[in-house]
């Protein structure tokens, strides 16, 4: 799999620009020391005219390269973070339920229904509004408004699975049922989790950024919707100010769908013509 | 038709204990919140400790929690579902009143989105791996990563700022006094960026599924037959290869449909447009939070009866749903 995803131009071009922001990210306080929120220069330069600004600055003189870099930290620790989160989450509420029979799976698939009925979004809201803003509670309103889709993805593999003969003789030796779940048929349904986890990563990337854009994400952290909802201010002088950093949005979350285009170009058997 | 109101009654049946779940959770945020119902209530009317103390008891927020869970139960049973801050007016009201400006919004966005984009996929995955195809899956990738809120900006930028040929913002001309056609061309043209943002994110989702629908659908034996019988490659792959990978693509549009009702939040805040999504920014940003749950409940309960409305749908165009129940023991 791992070779034949290295001839997908899609997987590859994603990794590509998946691994420059990951740089950008590691090398922020080296190339941008300081505070990326602090006023460093006159406000509103144009970008590309002056060397030590390269991409210009804000409305108050904030320097919107070095909030470029840092902001990659913010969405990749918070993306990779929720993600973790949720797979995990999902994935073992999808094996309970898939595995331990009618009652359980009844339960838990109520449970998937109600929170795949609330509005995403609003549900983050909600949660951000009660706990407050902070990175934490951002990760567990992105955790929240999608573990549902993915333990349903989830169930519907080990169901497929339960019934396969090394089941039986995995029973048959007398395997605790929660070992066989977890231990013999959840890596046979990990495909599918790694097939899901890319549109996870997405959204999550999109739904912080959504949160910053309407100034309820961690106040303590520059972040790319921050930093386009800032330039909204001056939209119709400074356009350049909203349109750089959600330019990064879209290439930080069109790699993580690159990446996973390639995945599933390479690993679905029926995909070869 | 039997089948179908049979298929009703089941799909009822089993809302009920998804909105048991909903109003818990709802009511877990309640709990989480800062205030009660009587502290927000007493901030629009006023009223002194021992006003309040009577209140609490009369609602019941001076016991413990299983009782105040079942006072709140009985509470939305009257459908009452307190009283909002911001605007000193029952939360349901407030809520009603807003609901329809996002129900046209997103109602005209699904068509652009479902419209467009099962059309494009059906281009890209009649001829699949072609160059046609590739550009229009690329197309697909990139919209479904672009951002609602920066999209909209974008929009903005183009089409209010340069072209000058749309409004910033707004769902009619304040104080217009426009009324029947006028006022409905006139909402028409406000409308006309928001559907596009709302519609165009989702239109690169229903590209990608129908194009990826309709290449594991190519494969399929009764495939080898049409092309056994003679026809043509074009005939074939809308008159059999799409009509099969539309099915799954309906699913996705009923659940979809939560995620874009919570996509009109940013959408109308960017438009300035007084719909629901706007209401529950409104409620975060002012901290109302009886108003807030509310829009929990109520955006829960608008998905659960639009899922079932794409199940009606998808039960009446696929003759297969409802009838297989028979075939069980």
């Amino acid at each position: 799999m791992n070779f034949r995803f290295c001839r997908s131009w899609e997987g590859m071009l994603g990794v590509a620009i998946l691994l420059f922001i990951v740089l950008m990210a590691m090398f922020a306080s080296i190339v941008r020391p300081g505070d990326p929120q602090a006023i460093v220069a006159p406000p509103l330069l144009p970008p590309f005219t002056n060397g030590l600004w390269p991409l210009g600055t804000d409305r108050l003189g904030r320097d919107i390269l070095s909030g470029i870099l840092h902001g990659a930290r913010v969405s990749l620790i918070i993306s990779i973070v929720a993600t973790v989160v949720t797979v995990s989450f999902g994935t073992i509420m999808g094996t309970i339920a898939g595995f331990m029979g009618k009652k359980i799976d009844e339960v838990i698939m109520r449970f998937t229904e109600a929170f795949q009925a609330i509005p995403g979004f609003i549900l983050v809201l909600a949660l951000v509004a009660v706990l407050g803003s902070s990175i934490l509670s951002i990760i567990i309103g992105i955790a929240a408004c999608s573990w549902a889709g993915l333990a349903r993805v989830v169930r519907a593999e080990i169901l497929s699975l339960r019934e396969r003969e090394f089941v039986t003789a995995d029973r048959a030796i007398g395997m605790h049922p929660l070992g066989i779940a977890f231990g013999e048929v959840l890596p046979n349904a990990l495909p599918a989790v790694f097939a899901m986890t890319s549109i996870i990563v997405a959204s999550a990337i999109l739904i912080e950024s959504a949160l910053s854009f309407l100034g309820l994400g961690d106040p303590n952290y520059i972040s790319w919707g921050k930093m386009v909802a800032e330039g909204r201010t001056v939209l119709r002088s400074a356009p350049h100010l909203s349109i750089i950093p959600g330019m990064a949005i879209v290439l930080m979350v069109l790699a993580v769908n690159l990446i996973g285009e390639g995945i599933i170009e390479t690993t679905s058997p029926r995909r070869k013509l | 038709m039997k089948r179908l109101s049979g298929l009703l009654l089941r799909r009822f049946l089993s809302a009920i204990p998804v909105i048991f779940i909903v109003i818990v959770a709802s009511y877990v945020l309640v709990e989480l919140a800062p205030g009660d119902a009587v502290d927000t209530y007493l901030a629009t009317s006023g009223g002194d400790s021992e006003f309040a103390a009577n209140f609490r008891h009369l609602w019941g927020l001076d016991q413990g929690g299983a009782s105040r869970f079942i006072a709140y139960l009985g509470r939305l049973v009257t459908l009452d579902l307190g009283q909002s801050l911001i605007f000193s007016r029952p939360v349901l009201d407030v809520i009603l009143g807003r609901l329809p400006t996002t129900l046209l919004l997103m109602g005209t966005s699904v068509f652009v989105a479902f419209g467009l984009g099962t059309t494009l996929g059906l281009l890209a995955g009649s001829k699949p791996y072609s160059l046609r195809d590739r550009v229009f899956s690329f197309l697909g990738l990139v919209l479904y990563a672009v951002p609602g809120f920066w999209l909209g900006l974008i929009l903005i930028i183009i089409f209010a700022v340069w072209l000058n040929v749309a409004p910033v913002g707004g769902f009619e001309t304040i104080a217009s006094d426009k009324e029947g056609l006028r006022r409905t061309l006139d909402i028409a043209w406000h409308l006309i960026l928001p559907v596009l943002s709302l519609g165009l994110i989702y239109l690169g989702l229903y590209l990608r599924l129908m194009r990826s629908g309709m290449i594991d659908v190519w494969h399929l034996d009764f495939i080898r037959t049409a092309r056994a019988k003679g026809l043509s490659q074009n005939r074939i792959a809308i008159n059999h290869v799409a009509r099969n990978a539309l099915l799954p693509v309906i699913t996705i549009l009923g659940l979809q449909l939560g995620s874009m009702l919570g996509g009109s939040v940013v959408i109308e805040s960017v438009f300035s447009i007084p719909g629901f999504g706007r209401l529950a920014y409104e409620a975060v940003i002012q901290r109302d939070f009886s108003l807030l749950i509310g829009v929990v409940l109520i955006g829960a309960v608008a998905v659960i009866i639009m899922n079932i409305i794409t199940d009606i749908a998808y039960g009446w165009l696929d003759p297969r749903i409802g009838a297989q129940r028979k075939l069980e023991p």
